[in-house]
């Protein structure tokens, strides 16, 4: 596919024509620096990533450690977030610096036949400012396979040979000793003397590139100023092999010193390993014969109806839906299911419309599919028979289909009789589980492992008993005290303690329960154990119309803190939070979240969230909360923000399936701004069913 | 005091009924006697690209247009013997494709027409592709079909798009029906080669 050149083509070559257009020619050749974003060798350039690439960098030279994730946000934008190990820098002998960083860069324009591209970056302007610094930079690929850069920068990269800002010349410092770092420092970006820095890229070879920098970066310094690497000379070279394209491995020599290596990884949600997954087919549709005679004279017989519903339920299971309730009458059904097996609604009513028109007489001509989740109707679809059975294999039968659907919200209750579930009410499952736990002091990483049994329990539709039990059998135990705090309670840094003393723990018991109020609301109540920390009630209401990209929700929580051991006990801790959230999703896949309200601390603030969101399932994004605990109390990093990464399971690996993987990497995890955690908060879950959702995914209905 | 948290359930573990995988229902509807019965309702299906060559049964029949499903599960419609759609394919599938002008240059003897496919992307939106082909007659072919052989009129249709260029064959009886064809799917599929048993 497109992105596998590492050559710079900007000419249109044969092979070009055989490329999907849409990689324009400064996407493809895109190597990553030690710092993990696209560029030379400690030095930036004006070059992006495809769009929507993601890439982990792990980079390494004597003294330091760069571990960065690098996400394309938009064609032009990208975002970084770094967490390094500085051997030294405190100059008390006391081991390694942990530092926390995150990147902006934004590139101006496109790279024409006779201007270069143009950026300009922001590197770590929210830690604590070690690596901070900004420039501008120009690149111009030059030839098939050589491609320069030059730029001008301050803070760390107008530290060599850096000569006077006329216009700012000075630079206050973006940290100072003492502070809790993490926020906008305004007042310094592109101040301060400025230096030049530049570099030069070939492509040798399709999977080998060779680099070569003049660095302006003479900022390897500890604390007091001395020399934390021997700087010899302003050049670096490096070697970047992709022996893959997922792949890259570069080796490169330093200032005349040092030899660094670097990793990276790199995925792009928008090319999937298997386009279209690796579903079963699906039962095609069954036309009626021309003879309509039969079914005019069809008539609706009670031992008819529950004969049909057995068999749509047993001829459900094959395609993983959960017939839930029907209502038959002589020219029209309705039908609620669950769909069990795809991540899109859209692809659950494909299969059951498809299962229908074998199962149903002839005479009925409307069929209308209340998909549910969680015991909750999400909207109502209406097909005209007549158009299954003229567009199923039909070009354009995609769009048509959903042209001639009628769509809207789920219809009454009234009339729908219930049929018997499929799934016992009572499952269980025994499995491992892995928590990984970052930077936590002095250590990079810790892992946790054990077994996880859990159990669920469908008392009846939409209200479920659940609970998980955890034995960790490898924990790397450490000697934590429990924190207190007499200004601020202590929600989230005893975090260590709990996973400690859980042995084992009860993760979670809860009695949830769902349910539709009227058309547009939609309720939750979930009381029990609700989390690790805290359990109490939380109660939850969300307003979202079927045909609206905005929805309104409200949460309220009454919660406790649990004992350490996870067992069935509280400490003295108790508290009222909650918030109000406002949720838009854009029609580029951003979707916008915005809580208001009472964090766990009992502190008062909001929270932004930013989700790039692909139709595929990616999720990307990124967060920040900012409450009336001042900087100073929260601690080190000022306040909470972070990452959120969700993958969805049937991308990795092609077979249907529901489930995500996903994490929110928090920069740090401390008491201000601190969320509960509630599963099965209701947008999620109601969304699936909305107009947006379904018709973004509307591909996969004859899937 | 930790910075960030990371949970994972990836694991697969034991535990009830997982109903989101389903049941694997075992077709018993392949054996000998039920093709010598009625050899019409079975055609024999090859792709070399992914090592299959096994038998398919008419799964839903409604008229010029018919569904088979393989003994491996995956489908195939086809409009008078020209490739629609695939489903369930261990690669790209075609969502829905059509021909115009493809039987006239076969009853014709030759002729032009064009090629509309359809597949999902990895978006999950359908992605539309066109072809130009030229259809020439190649003379008359004894066919292996497998358990016997025929004589059929060859024709090789040639369609050329923005990327791509493939080539297709069919073989028609006397009567001007598609008794054998090689028709292209999808870069990961290749060719689905079908004949009549």
């Amino acid at each position: 596919m497109a992105e596998r050149s590492t050559r710079f083509c900007t000419a249109v070559s044969a092979i070009a024509l055989f490329v999907a257009s849409s990689a324009a020619a400064d996407d493809r050749g895109v190597t990553y620096t030690l710092y993990g974003t696209p560029g030379l060798i400690e030095m930036p350039t004006a070059i992006s990533a495809a769009d929507a690439e993601i890439a982990g960098t792990l980079s390494y030279f004597p003294g330091q450690v760069r571990t960065t994730f690098t996400f394309q946000i938009s064609p032009n934008l990208s975002g970084s977030f770094r967490y390094s190990a500085v051997q030294d820098y405190t100059g008390d002998g006391e081991g390694s610096y942990f530092d926390r960083s995150f990147d902006l860069r934004y590139r101006i324009n496109d790279e024409t036949n006779w201007i270069p591209a143009f950026a300009v970056g922001l590197q770590d302007f929210l830690g604590t400012g070690l690596f901070s610094a900004e420039y501008v930079v120009a690149t111009k690929t030059l030839t098939d396979s050589i491609r320069v850069s030059a730029g001008l920068g301050w803070g760390r990269l107008g530290s060599y040979n850096a000569f006077y800002n006329p216009v700012f010349p000075n630079r206050p410092p973006v940290f100072n000793p003492g502070d809790t770092g993490g926020t906008l420092a305004f007042k310094s970006y592109f101040r301060g003397d400025m230096a030049f820095f530049g570099g030069i890229e070939w492509a040798a070879a399709d999977n080998f590139t060779l680099k070569a920098e003049y660095s302006s970066d003479d900022s390897y310094k500890d604390l007091y100023g001395n020399d934390l690497i021997e700087r010899n000379s302003p050049l670096n070279f490096g070697l970047v092999y992709e022996p893959t394209e997922a792949f890259q491995i570069g080796l490169s020599y330093l200032y005349g010193s040092e030899l660094a290596l670097t990793g990276t990884v790199r995925v792009n949600p928008l090319t999937a390993p298997f386009p279209g997954g690796l579903d079963s087919s699906p039962p095609p549709v069954v036309i009626r014969s021309s003879d309509t005679a039969a079914a005019r004279t069809w008539e609706m017989q009670a031992n008819t109806e529950s004969a049909i519903a057995m068999n749509v339920r047993e001829a459900f299971i094959a395609e993983g839906l959960e017939l839930n309730s029907i209502e038959i009458s002589d020219v029209e059904v309705r039908v609620r299911y669950t769909n069990l097996r795809y991540r899109t609604e859209s692809q659950g009513l494909g299969r059951a419309a498809r299962v229908l028109t074998a199962e149903l007489p002839a005479s009925i001509e409307i069929i209308t599919l209340e998909p549910m989740q969680l015991g909750i109707p999400l909207s109502g679809i209406s097909f005209n028979r007549t158009d299954l059975e003229t567009l199923e294999n039909s070009v354009g039968g995609s769009e048509e289909i959903l042209a001639r659907a009628q769509m809207g919200s789920a219809g009454a209750e009234d009339g729908l009789i219930e049929v018997d579930p499929v799934r016992d009410a009572f499952s269980w499952g025994i499995a491992p589980y892995m928590q990984l736990i970052f930077f936590n002091g002095s250590e990079p990483l810790q892992a946790t492992l054990g077994v996880e049994a859990s159990a669920s329990y469908v008392l009846r539709p939409g209200l479920f008993l659940t609970g998980a039990i955890r034995q960790p059998i490898y924990l790397k135990l450490d000697d934590d005290e429990i924190i207190y705090d007499p200004d601020l309670p202590v929600v989230r840094r005893n975090s260590a303690i709990y996973s400690r003393e859980g042995m084992p723990a009860i993760n979670y018991l809860t009695l949830a329960s769902y349910g539709r109020l009227s058309t547009n609301v939609y309720t939750r109540i979930t009381a029990g154990y609700l989390e690790e920390m805290f359990g109490g009630i939380s109660a939850e209401v969300l307003y979202q119309p079927f045909d609206t990209r905005w929805a309104l929700g409200a949460e309220l929580n009454y919660v406790g803190q649990r004992d350490f051991n996870q067992l069935f006990g509280f400490q003295d801790y108790r508290v009222a939070m909650g918030h109000g959230s406002l949720y838009y999703s854009f029609e580029n896949d951003y979707v916008l979240q915005l809580d208001v309200g009472r964090y766990l601390a009992g502190d008062w603030g909001a929270t932004f969230t930013f989700n790039r969101e692909f139709d595929n399932g990616w999720q990307v994004g990124a967060y920040f909360t900012l409450t009336d605990v001042p900087f100073d109390e929260y601690g080190e990093g000022s306040f909470d923000k972070g990452i959120i990464v969700e993958i969805p399971i049937d991308f990795i690996f092609g077979q249907p399936n529901r489930r995500t993987v996903g994490t929110t990497l928090r920069s740090l995890n401390r008491d201000g701004g601190a969320q509960l955690y509630v599963d099965g908060r209701l947008y999620d879950v109601v969304r699936e069913g909305n107009l947006v959702e379904l018709t973004d995914a509307w591909g996969r209905f004859w899937r | 005091m930790q910075a960030a948290v990371y949970t994972s359930s990836i694991f697969l573990g034991a535990g009830s009924t997982p109903y989101e995988t389903g049941p694997t229902v075992s077709d018993n509807s392949f054996t000998a006697e039920a093709v010598q019965a009625s050899p019409e309702n079975f055609q024999l299906f090859t792709i070399n690209a992914l090592g299959i060559a096994e038998l398919a049964r008419v799964l839903a029949d409604n008229g010029e247009s018919k569904t088979w499903i393989s003994q491996s599960g995956f489908t195939a419609s086809f409009d008078n013997g020209i490739l629609v759609a695939t489903r369930g394919l261990v690669g790209e599938d075609i969502m829905a494709a059509s021909s115009p002008g493809l039987l006239q240059s076969l009853q014709a003897g030759g002729g032009t027409s064009s090629r509309i496919i359809e597949k999902l992307d990895s978006l999950n939106k359908i992605e539309r592709m066109t072809f130009s082909c030229t259809v020439v007659a190649a003379g008359t072919e004894t066919i292996n079909l497998g358990v016997r052989e025929a004589t059929g009129r060859r024709f090789n249709e040639n369609c050329r798009g923005e990327t791509l260029i493939f080539d297709n064959i069919y073989w028609l009886d006397a009567s001007g029906a598609i008794i054998a064809s090689r028709q292209y799917v999808s870069p990961t599929v290749a060719y689905l080669r079908s004949n009549r048993v």
